[in-house]
């Protein structure tokens, strides 16, 4: 029975030993890029020093993750980090949704194709050169809208520099860039819908409102479902690019999520250990989030990402 | 093909109902124009004398026409070389990065591979652990690409969702092409190449924009890993151009010396929006012609995924 399958196996490997080839490059960049980095994870339970090594560094234990919490700076950038994602996702989040909603409703097919093609154009536009139009737009000195609003007998705010308006232009220029590119998916989900099910309720007397509650949202229930599942992965990582050029010295205070500053701490201070637990915990609850979320999308009948 | 039915059969329409499709309209356009209008603007100020942005900096076509500001971009060393870093990088990020998704992709579609729980847990932990910045930095300290261009194209080569996508692609494809391939005696390198490849096209065009894209358009991985400059991508180099000017913003008061270097900086603005336009200028060419592509490549991807 045994020489038998391993025959089998063999037979098998003769045949499709190239389907087994073809994975190498995959494998192996996960294996040079993935899982070797886990390797060096281990500073974050020792005191690294360039000098020592990873090896010749002391062992710690939980020490870092100690300090961690006891550190009144990371507790300040950890709250700006869950509060800067509870707004994106309360605001990016629905954002392309609605967006694909109401291009669904669109009937005249090449006003929809040019709209699409335009809201699709942000995203290909870079956060250097997105924060270079942004600060443009909002400058004191000769801003668009800060002209506009002296026009209408305002006064002149500061945008770019004041803590209380720093979370929305983040979130504004989040959704100018991607709310666009993020319907493609939902539309996607939208075409899927069987037109038989509206005709049948336009027959029924459904109207507009009823048939998007009953018809179109169960339908794309699930592609919300997955993709809130990777946003919650994401919680406490907000995207360093945007926020490292929108942020300056009068707004850190809000600014400085886990990112930066575990990239200021570690790459430009040194202190390699501290940084690298911060990026520990922050993967951990990544993780966690996912499975839960994941976790909760299947019990709750809907679709997981696996 | 609701609004064949529509035309054919008289449904009530209520007087909200209209309503709503005239604002749906009037909204959906205002939303276009806003993600447009700043685009414009750049361009038209890019190419304007800066005596007129000084007037009014809300203009949609270019006053007082002048390309000096690209006369200056163009004579510059360092944007050229940069702009041959990024050229380079993006090539050959995308076309290895296509090569090794697609490489793992076609047997994870494929009925015969053996193991491809283990295979799909491997993606799937790819998708959601990051070791983090420090120790991702050690690693390639220890690999020996620091200060190289392969660092910015190696690792984001093999990327969970690309793979995932193209997967989804895949399964679609009718496998009774690839069993009469089999039948035939095709090897299988012979059936990827000759029966697999010509039919994905959407989705390797889909993916290519997204790797080019991602490529183009970051910064923070050579912040990181570059510090010779002669290495730096067009993205780099532009956030150095902004980091510069946001001083500039910040330092500015209202007294005639801040004035005075606020007209320079303005300068520095058409300028600026000359080297925006010129960096956006390859993936804008681009666009239009896969557009049409990755519609397609993404929704058979989304659909099943």
């Amino acid at each position: 029975m045994k020489k038998s399958k391993a025959q089998s196996f063999g037979r098998h490997m003769r045949r499709f030993y190239w389907l087994y080839i073809f994975m190498v490059p995959g494998l192996l960049c996960m294996i040079l890029f993935k899982f070797m980095p886990m390797y060096g994870l281990q500073i974050a339970f020792r005191d690294y020093s360039i000098v020592k090594g990873i090896w010749g560094s002391e062992w710690v234990g939980l020490k870092h993750f100690q300090n961690l919490f006891k550190s009144v700076n990371f507790l300040r950038v950890l709250k700006n980090s869950i509060v800067t994602s509870i707004f994106s996702l309360l605001w990016s989040f629905p954002a392309p949704i609605i967006l694909a909603l109401l291009l669904n409703e669109m009937k005249n097919i090449t006003y929809k194709r040019t709209i699409q093609t335009i809201i699709y154009l942000p995203h290909f536009i870079s956060w250097v050169i997105v924060i270079t139009i942004v600060t443009g737009l909002l400058s004191q000195s000769n801003g668009i809208i800060n002209n506009l609003i002296v026009t209408f007998g305002g006064e002149k705010i500061d945008f770019l520099t004041n803590p209380k308006w720093f979370r929305t232009v983040l979130i504004g220029t989040q959704i100018w860039k991607e709310a666009g590119w993020g319907t493609i998916v939902y539309m996607a989900a939208l075409a899927g819908v069987d037109v038989q099910l509206y005709e049948a309720a336009m027959i029924d007397g459904a109207n507009r409102w009823q048939r998007m509650l009953h018809i179109t949202f169960p339908c794309i229930a699930g592609t919300v479902a997955i993709m809130l599942i990777m946003k919650m992965g994401h919680v406490l990582n907000n995207g360093f690019e945007q926020i490292w050029l929108l942020m300056n010295a009068p707004n850190k205070t809000v600014a400085d999520v886990l990112e930066t500053y575990s990239y200021q701490l570690g790459l430009r201070q040194g202190q390699y250990s501290f940084a690298s637990a911060i990026g520990f915990f922050q993967s951990l609850v990544g993780m966690v989030m996912v499975f839960v979320s994941n976790f909760l999308s299947r019990r709750m009948g809907g679709k997981g990402l696996w | 093909m609701v609004k064949e039915k529509t035309k054919n059969t008289r449904y009530k329409t209520s007087i909200w109902d209209k309503m709503f499709v005239v604002l749906n309209y009037v909204f959906l356009t205002i939303v276009a124009f806003i993600m447009i209008y700043p685009v414009i603007n750049v361009i038209a100020v890019s190419l304007s004398n800066y005596q007129e942005y000084l007037k009014s900096p809300a203009m949609m076509w270019p006053k007082k026409f002048t390309v000096s500001a690209y006369e200056l971009i163009i004579k510059n060393d360092k944007f050229w070389r940069s702009y041959i870093n990024t050229i380079f990088v993006t090539v050959v990020h995308t076309l290895l990065g296509l090569a090794t998704n697609f490489l793992f992709a076609w047997p994870m579609a494929r009925k015969e591979t053996k193991g491809k729980g283990f295979f799909m847990a491997l993606i799937i932990f790819n998708m959601v652990f990051n070791a983090g910045m420090i120790p991702n930095y050690l690693n390639i300290q220890m690999l020996g690409l620091l200060d190289t261009l392969w660092v910015l194209i190696l690792p984001g080569c093999f990327t969970a969702f690309n793979c995932v996508v193209m997967m989804s692609f895949l399964r679609e494809l009718p496998y009774e092409l690839i069993e009469a391939a089999m039948v035939d005696g095709g090897s299988e390198p012979y059936i990827l190449s000759k029966v697999v490849l010509p039919l994905s096209k959407p989705v390797l065009a889909s993916v290519a924009l997204f790797l080019a894209v991602g490529s183009w358009n970051s910064y923070f991985s050579a912040q990181i890993y570059i510090r010779d400059s002669d290495l730096w991508p067009i993205a780099l180099v532009l956030k150095e151009i902004l980091a510069s000017a946001t001083t500039d913003i910040l330092e500015g008061g209202m007294d005639p010396m801040a004035l005075m270097e606020a007209e320079q900086q303005i300068q520095e603005k058409t300028i600026q929006y000359a080297t925006v336009v010129v960096s956006t200028l390859p993936i804008m060419c681009v666009y239009p012609f896969l557009q049409k592509h990755f519609a397609k490549g993404v929704m058979v991807g989304s659909v099943k995924g």
